[in-house]
């Protein structure tokens, strides 16, 4: 009797003593990650978790829609997840707004990316209004041409053209072949419409494009509005041969339906799109037609007299402003910035936004456009670290080419509203 | 000074003097009352008094921690300027809410007194209709969206395919990219996912409908016609005037079905109040600005409930039935 | 013979007239169903074959990953939260529209109008402010919060539905009930209530139907994944580039689903209890 006495006794005290002490280290930080590519992500944590035995860590997903607005009212009350998956241009805005962390502290810290700070791409946009970091590059992706060889060659087009003329005879050719899509870039509207990247692509292979930076350090509207116009006119004459239907009117996003499918389906012989979406389309047409070689190669966009130019995309990671667990989070962070595990085991298909990283992904050969365009991407520069904010930018150049395509407006009054619009709103927010 | 009649004065029955029936009155009214003004009251007055205050500031959705400088009526008058102030009031009005309801009404009436009819009662199709009317009020806005657009598709739609092998054009439409079909299309899912809440509604008055009225009715003779004027509308009159209101300040104030389906596009075609809210709010960041625009919204819809009330509603829902 | 069947008789509708009716409910019902039913259809489809004209993969996939994913966590949330919200909101709608048809008091007029007063905002400019406040009183990713938002939300247009209806049961039915002795919310559960089911029927499935689809307040108010409703967790499958349609479509189904569950035990109440009984006016 006594000897089970104190067995329990002990058992207890043992029992009740331990808890305690590993609790004390016990932490859970919150993480929100808003990419279909969850399951995968968890995957990751779990091996973070392993790897950090006091730190717990509980996912959270927001869609992307509504990501800015969630996270921008949880900062104001202070709710915010500890870390978060950020678009690529927020950091810089939601640093102003006192919603994210400065990391400046801990980026100076060994152990962040394969080759540390320096070697991240699009560090200036992390970079709030005050010149303090506000988040680190994590993934970094960009559009590129996917095509059909097939039915290019069908109607002609040997080689994928390099000039943004013989892009557009190429398109015609298809569709004068066969009645089919050429490049079927969705012209509709939507709180994120494609027209605005592909515009840019072509106004950046000409020259700066909307916003550019002068040398005493001002911003300026550095197009034209008949620059602007070129434009609109250029995708414009799409939509009036007739290789790109008019049906591209009612949808608007870079991976819809209308799409994958047309691609799939033979319908569509090019699309502009981000790798994701070219893998989607690589991987569906390969279970719709096993044992058959893939029709598809991807190729730049086409080059002006300024190179093939198209924006670094991607996402950051930012801790929030009323966090409470900023080591664990940054902890967090140092170790999704390595290749090993994260993007070599889990997350494969994206490429960490570091220069020594890019190459050490492997692109299959039908995606070899996309490396090839990477080497000549630009950042977002001064539309990012301007007055005038990407999203108003976005909105307003979306608008504007919508109107012109559906016939409401000419090219030459959208591009002057256009410009108008834009130069007011640098004129009010630049100080 | 309320020209009510909503209560018969009748001679007290003997031991219930007026004393003790005006406390009961009084103690149930409180108690039938108060909880309801409590969810009201504590739901909607602080959103309420925020958007008036922000309408006079210029938050941004970047400066909410640190709040909006105070601006007066500057947002007022910047919306009243703007350019496509006009076509957004038109599309709202006229298109969105105008067309929108008068649509689901007529269509749901028509409804109603089809799934009411015997004929359904004898095939025994009286509830399998009934169950299959729910079906797309309970299909999701986003779903919905998604199929329809599917539908519509000039390739691979249905729709266009079904009216090419009828003959009816020879062409596919494009219903969502072309100017004079975008509205009905739009019309068409809106009606489609909303239409059975209405046809319920009617539905719902129509079988609380006592047979002795409609059997007195006959009896005198009634043809059909006038059994559904003097009869049944009268009958269902209530329900309409319900369901004009609430259609309106709900169709009026919707955003998800014309976000989903054209962004407010082509271009800014189809951009109506709530959108416009929305896109200056969410996109542009201005919540003081968006906040005018709500409470404009607010305000139209205030006068328009007050007029109709007074005018239209408490005739029919107020006053005693002779 | 009830005398809705002698209205088609009377009619003269004849066999054809009869014919005719049924055929057009079978069109009518044929256009309600097809887009759900394209859905339920696709949904067992695999996403690469989905939008495919011609062959097409059987699979169930769908839905064992949509599951997996805790999509069931998310149906139980609505479920729970909905029910609940609709039980209270109907049952104070249903005393505030009795006390808002029946009795005359001072004020009746401005307080009637106040109850719309709400609904003339767009949701969109409600949803900033609602959330505010629920974070300062701590009341984010709780049920009870949530089921507060929902009753303030469907409780205005509930009211208004249920004076609608009440102007169909007769008042004389009321004042018999008085002189018995009654007290008013006896008169209401038992002798109104019956009577009134149809109507309380729709105006359930109304506020069900809200709170059922309702995404603007969950998004803001609850952000753990565990607390989510099904909406929500829709959303969520609607990827900035890539689109989990199998999930999506499976989603869509199981959204449905229940909701029609629901209502079919509810629709055999849609027949008024005035038919049992009569009250000659």
């Amino acid at each position: 009797m006594r000897l089970r006495t104190l067995f329990a006794t002990v058992a207890v005290a043992v029992v009740a003593a331990a808890p305690p002490a590993a609790l004390a280290q016990q932490k859970t930080i919150t993480f929100r990650f808003n990419d279909p590519e969850a399951p995968q992500l968890r995957a990751a944590l779990d091996e973070f978790e392993k790897r950090n035995p006091g730190i717990k860590v509980t996912m959270q997903r927001v869609s992307w829609g509504d990501a800015q607005q969630q996270y921008l009212r949880e900062a104001a009350v202070g709710t915010a997840p500890d870390v978060a998956q950020l678009a690529f241009v927020w950091p810089r805005s939601f640093g102003g707004a006192g919603a994210l962390r400065p990391l400046d502290d801990l980026i100076t810290r060994p152990g962040l990316g394969m080759k540390g700070w320096d070697d991240f791409f699009a560090r200036d946009l992390a970079v709030g209004p005050d010149g303090k970091v506000y988040g680190v590059p994590w993934t970094t992706d960009t559009f590129a041409l996917i095509y059909n060889k097939e039915m290019l060659a069908g109607a002609g087009v040997a080689t994928f053209p390099r000039t943004w003329d013989a892009l557009r005879e190429a398109s015609q050719a298809v569709y004068r072949k066969g009645g089919k899509i050429g490049w079927g870039f969705p012209t509709g509207s939507c709180g994120t419409p494609t027209i605005w990247f592909v515009l840019n692509f072509y106004w950046w292979s000409k020259g700066p494009g909307l916003i550019d930076r002068t040398p005493d350090g001002k911003f300026r509207v550095s197009m034209t509005p008949a620059e602007i116009q070129e434009g609109f006119d250029y995708y414009n004459r799409y939509l009036q041969e007739g290789h790109n239907p008019r049906s591209s009117l009612s949808y608007c996003l870079w991976g819809a339906p209308e799409i994958v499918e047309g691609m799939l389906a033979g319908n569509m012989a090019m699309a502009s799109v981000p790798d994701t979406v070219a893998i989607e389309i690589i991987t569906k047409w390969q279970a719709r037609n096993p044992g058959k070689s893939v029709p598809f190669a991807t190729s730049p966009h086409p080059a002006g007299t300024n190179g093939s130019r198209t924006f670094f995309g991607g996402r950051m990671l930012g801790i929030s402003a009323n966090s409470k667990n900023v080591e664990e989070g940054w902890k967090l962070i140092q170790f999704l910035t390595q290749p090993d595990p994260t993007f070599t085991r889990h997350y494969t298909n994206y490429t960490p936004a570091q220069r020594s990283a890019l190459d050490s992904r492997s692109w299959t050969p039908e995606l070899a456009g996309y490396p090839e365009q990477l080497k000549t991407a630009r950042s977002w520069g001064p539309y990012g670290t301007g007055p005038v904010a990407i999203p108003f930018m976005w909105n307003a150049v979306g608008r504007a080419a919508g109107s012109v395509f559906v016939g409401e407006k000419t090219s030459a009054q959208a591009a002057a509203e256009l410009h108008d619009a834009i130069s007011k709103e640098l004129a009010k927010n630049q100080k | 000074m309320s020209a009510v009649a909503g209560e018969r004065v009748h001679a007290p029955a003997p031991g219930r003097g007026r004393p003790a029936a005006r406390v009961a009155e009084r103690g149930f009214l409180w108690l039938a009352l108060v909880p309801t003004f409590f969810f009201l009251v504590s739901f909607y007055l602080y959103p309420t008094l925020f958007n008036l205050e922000t309408s006079l500031t210029d938050l941004s959705l970047f400066g909410l921690k640190r709040g909006g400088d105070w601006v007066g009526v500057d947002n007022y008058v910047e919306l009243f300027r703007s350019g496509d102030f006009r076509r957004v009031l038109w599309n709202t009005i006229v298109w969105l809410t105008l067309a929108g309801v008068g649509v689901r009404i007529a269509l749901g009436l028509a409804l109603a007194f089809l799934l009411n009819s015997a004929t359904l009662a004898r095939w025994r199709l009286q509830t399998v209709s009934r169950v299959l009317l729910i079906v797309p009020w309970a299909t999701p806005p986003v779903v919905a969206i998604i199929v329809w657009r599917w539908l519509l598709d000039p390739r691979v739609g249905s729709i266009n395919s079904a009216l090419i092998s009828i003959g009816v054009v020879d062409q596919p439409i494009a219903f969502l990219s072309t100017a004079g079909w975008i509205w009905p299309a739009l019309l068409t899912i809106i009606t489609w996912n909303t239409l059975p809440l209405v046809a319920l509604t009617f539905l719902a008055s129509l079988q609380s409908l006592p047979d002795e009225l409609v059997e007195a009715a006959r009896i005198d003779g009634a043809s059909r016609w006038q059994l559904v004027r003097y009869v049944y509308l009268p009958h269902l009159k209530p329900a309409i005037v319900v369901m004009i209101l609430m259609s309106t300040f709900w169709t009026f104030n919707n955003f998800v079905y014309v976000w989903l389906t054209t962004g407010a596009g082509p271009g800014l075609y189809t951009n109506v109040m709530a959108t416009e809210v929305y896109i200056q709010a969410f996109i542009n960041g201005r919540f003081g600005y968006s906040s005018a625009a709500g409470v404009v919204m607010a305000a139209i819809m205030t006068v328009f409930g007050l007029v109709y009330l007074r005018v239209i509603a408490r005739r029919e829902l107020q006053e005693e039935r002779s | 013979m009830t005398p809705a069947f002698r209205f088609g008789r009377r009619l003269g509708l004849g066999l054809l007239g009869e014919v005719a009716v049924v055929l057009t409910t079978l069109v009518v019902l044929f256009f309600l169903v097809y887009p759900t039913a394209w859905v339920l259809v696709a949904s067992f489809k695999t996403p690469e074959t989905m939008f495919a004209a011609g062959r097409w993969e059987f699979t169930l996939q769908n839905y064992v990953k949509l599951l997996d994913a805790g999509f069931g966590r998310n149906i139980l949330n609505s479920l729970v939260l909905c029910i609940v919200s609709v039980a209270i909101s109907t049952v104070l709608a249903v005393n505030a529209a009795y006390a808002f048809s029946r009795l005359r008091f001072r004020g009746k007029d401005a307080l009637f109008s106040s109850v719309l007063f709400g609904q003339t905002f767009p949701w969109i400019i409600l949803v900033t402010p609602v959330f505010i406040l629920c974070a300062r009183l701590g009341w984010l990713n709780s049920m009870a919060s949530m089921i507060f938002v929902y009753v303030a939300v469907t409780l205005p247009f509930s009211i208004y539905l249920l004076v609608g209806y009440l102007r169909a049961v007769p008042e004389s039915l009321d004042e018999a009930a008085i002189i018995d002795g009654a007290t008013r919310f006896q008169i209401i559960w038992r002798i109104v209530f019956p009577i009134m089911l149809p109507g309380i029927v729709a105006t359930a499935t109304y506020a069900f139907l809200l709170c059922w689809s309702e995404y603007l307040f969950a998004l803001a108010l609850l952000t753990a994944d565990e607390m989510k409703t099904m909406p929500l967790a829709l959303y969520l499958y609607f990827g900035e580039n890539v689109t989990e349609w199998g999930h999506v479509m499976a989603a869509a189904a199981l959204t449905t689903l229940p909701t029609l569950l629901l209502f079919l035990p509810l629709q055999t109440r849609m027949v008024s209890g005035l038919a049992a009984g009569s009250v000659k006016q």
